[in-house]
């Protein structure tokens, strides 16, 4: 039963401190972005209006706060994955799943499902801070919009890959880590690509990301997310049936 | 003559030869029917068998599809020539079971013997590298699924997480072997009370003793009312009180399930089980009624020491 994991994952997701610390400090580092990026906004305000067609508040305040969200989950992700199948695995409980009457499959998404339901939380929190802008003025919805789909496939992308590390190891830490440098792998090919735009360039997160971040869905982004999900899911589901079969 | 007409429900698998144990099975399906998922794997593999008893003659009527199915079919546990081998090393050779409903069956050998590799591989934990394995007639290599759906199995360590209550354990247990909402409940408190943890509901697992934690364990392997269970070394680690209030709880559980149970004790073998099988170097050695063994008149510690010592 799906719906059974997914709840066991955040019901233990929410008794341990750790995400609701790593909450705390994720509103304390984006509602700081954001008061930063405000206060630099309304210095500018008088200015901007002598030029024609100028940025909104949306592009200069929403943008840069979720482009430093996307960075804040890069580095919180590895933290909330490592402990998915490493500790079950540590703790000897993947008997329990695994003897009960649900396929690996079901295992697998639940707990994707689990970390990603967390995630959606962390995402409203965000909208929700950005529509506190609405007391001052108007926002541009479609960029929000925008920044937030990019932002959830983004977040299931980095789901996706700790969990498969945390498939890989029985010792959670070694998973995060794992992650973590994986993580900072995609992102770092990310800069050096930005210099010479060859092939690399395809398969940085944070780049597909910053088309979303500019307020362009794309479909070629969309379906590398979509694929890198699904390739790691079913690396994942492959890992623990191959256990199974040669462990 | 007044006769009296029941309608069955009747898995393919499972099948009655007596009136007795028709009633068994009759209250069985009672208790079960009230779960979803239950009814609609009955559904999936229904056979309807129509059969009436008369009041003044106790002559029972059996349909054809139920005369088809002889005696072998209350076999609820059945393996086939298992075989695991581990690069060229063979940790089971060729190991075969077989369980009876209402059967206790005693699993010895000394370490690394293959007890814990067979379990695992019984219970879907390992994939068997040659050899069949049946659930109530189901293939656990072809539909795991459904097969589990009939197995509770508590591991050598009891797998349990450290940071949840009692309760929230055996909901979530309950909830992941598909036992619906309105039961749900009346589970919980039954095997709460059937393994003494009815003052332990809101206490932290990892603050328990391991007796408890033990009991926990068992409570998870139960909590569905499986037909087969199986309990890789359940009284390891207990006080001799405890030992003894588990017993009686596996020797109640082997009434209406059929339970396997591995152990190095041979008292409890004694004690608890109708059958015993020994496992020496990854082969079945011994298979043997202990009825059987008492008529021959040789202790079971003699049996067993001269099986498992044989290469010295």
């Amino acid at each position: 039963m799906i719906v059974a994991i997914i709840r066991k994952e955040l019901s233990m997701l929410f008794i341990s401190p750790l995400a609701w610390i790593l909450l705390a400090l994720m509103q304390l580092v984006l509602a700081w972005v954001f008061l930063v990026r405000l206060d630099a906004f309304l210095e500018i305000q008088s200015q901007l209006l002598q030029i024609a067609n100028p940025p909104g508040i949306t592009e200069i305040i929403i943008s840069p706060l979720f482009a430093m969200a996307a960075i804040v989950l890069l580095m919180i992700t590895p933290l909330l994955s490592m402990r998915l199948l490493a500790e079950e695995r540590r703790n000897h409980t993947l008997a329990l799943l695994i003897s009960a009457p649900v396929s690996m499959t079901d295992i697998v998404l639940g707990k994707f499902l689990g970390l990603m339901v967390f995630f959606v939380a962390v995402i409203t929190l965000i909208v929700a801070l950005s529509l506190s802008l609405l007391m001052g003025g108007a926002l541009d919805f479609g960029l929000l919009l925008s920044n937030a789909i990019g932002l959830f496939l983004l977040a299931a992308c980095f789901a996706a890959l700790g969990l498969y590390i945390s498939s890989l190891t029985a010792q959670p830490v070694i998973a995060a880590i794992g992650a973590l440098g994986a993580l900072l792998g995609l992102w770092m090919i990310d800069l050096a690509a930005h210099e010479t735009e060859g092939w690399s360039h395809y398969f940085s997160l944070q780049k597909h990301f910053g088309h979303f971040n500019q307020g362009l869905i794309d479909t070629l982004s969309i379906t590398y997310f979509i694929l890198f999900i699904v390739t790691f899911l079913v690396l994942t589901i492959r890992r623990l049936d191959g256990e199974r079969l040669h462990g | 003559m007044f006769a009296v007409e029941y309608w069955l429900f009747l898995y393919a698998d499972k099948s009655i030869t007596t009136k007795k144990s028709l009633y068994v099975f009759m209250i069985e399906i009672n208790l079960k029917s009230v779960n979803y998922w239950f009814l609609k794997r009955i559904l999936r593999f229904v056979v309807i068998v129509r059969f009436s008893v008369g009041l003044n003659s106790p002559r029972t009527f059996v349909s054809r599809g139920l005369c088809m199915i002889d005696k072998t079919a209350t076999i609820t546990l059945s393996a086939q020539n298992l075989c695991r081998n581990y690069g060229s090393y063979a940790a089971v050779d060729k190991v075969s079971l077989q369980l009876r409903r209402g059967e206790v069956l005693g699993l010895l050998g000394s370490n690394g013997a293959g007890k814990t590799t067979t379990m695992r591989m019984l219970t879907g934990n390992l994939a068997p590298s040659a050899g069949s394995i049946e659930i109530c007639g189901i293939d656990l290599l072809d539909k795991p699924q459904q097969a589990k759906a009939h197995l509770g199995f508590l591991p050598e360590i009891p797998p349990l997480y450290q940071d949840m209550t009692v309760d929230e354990y055996l909901l979530f247990a309950a909830r992941l072997h598909c036992v619906s909402k309105q039961t749900v409940q009346t589970v919980l408190g039954n095997v709460k009370q059937r393994c003494g943890l009815e003052d332990r509901g809101k206490h932290l697992i990892g603050n328990l003793s391991k007796g408890f934690q033990q009991r926990v364990g068992i409570a998870q392997a139960i909590i569905h009312s499986p037909d087969v269970i199986i309990l890789d070394e359940p009284t390891v680690g207990l006080d001799p009180n405890q030992i003894r209030e588990i017993r009686k709880l596996i020797r109640e559980l082997g009434v209406s399930s059929s339970v396997i149970l591995s152990t190095h004790i041979l008292s409890e073998v004694e004690s608890v089980c109708d059958r015993v099988q020994i496992m020496h170097q990854g082969n079945m050695v011994l298979d043997e009624t202990l009825v059987g063994l008492q008529q021959q008149g040789t202790p079971l510690e003699t049996v067993f020491t001269q099986l498992t010592h044989r290469d010295e």
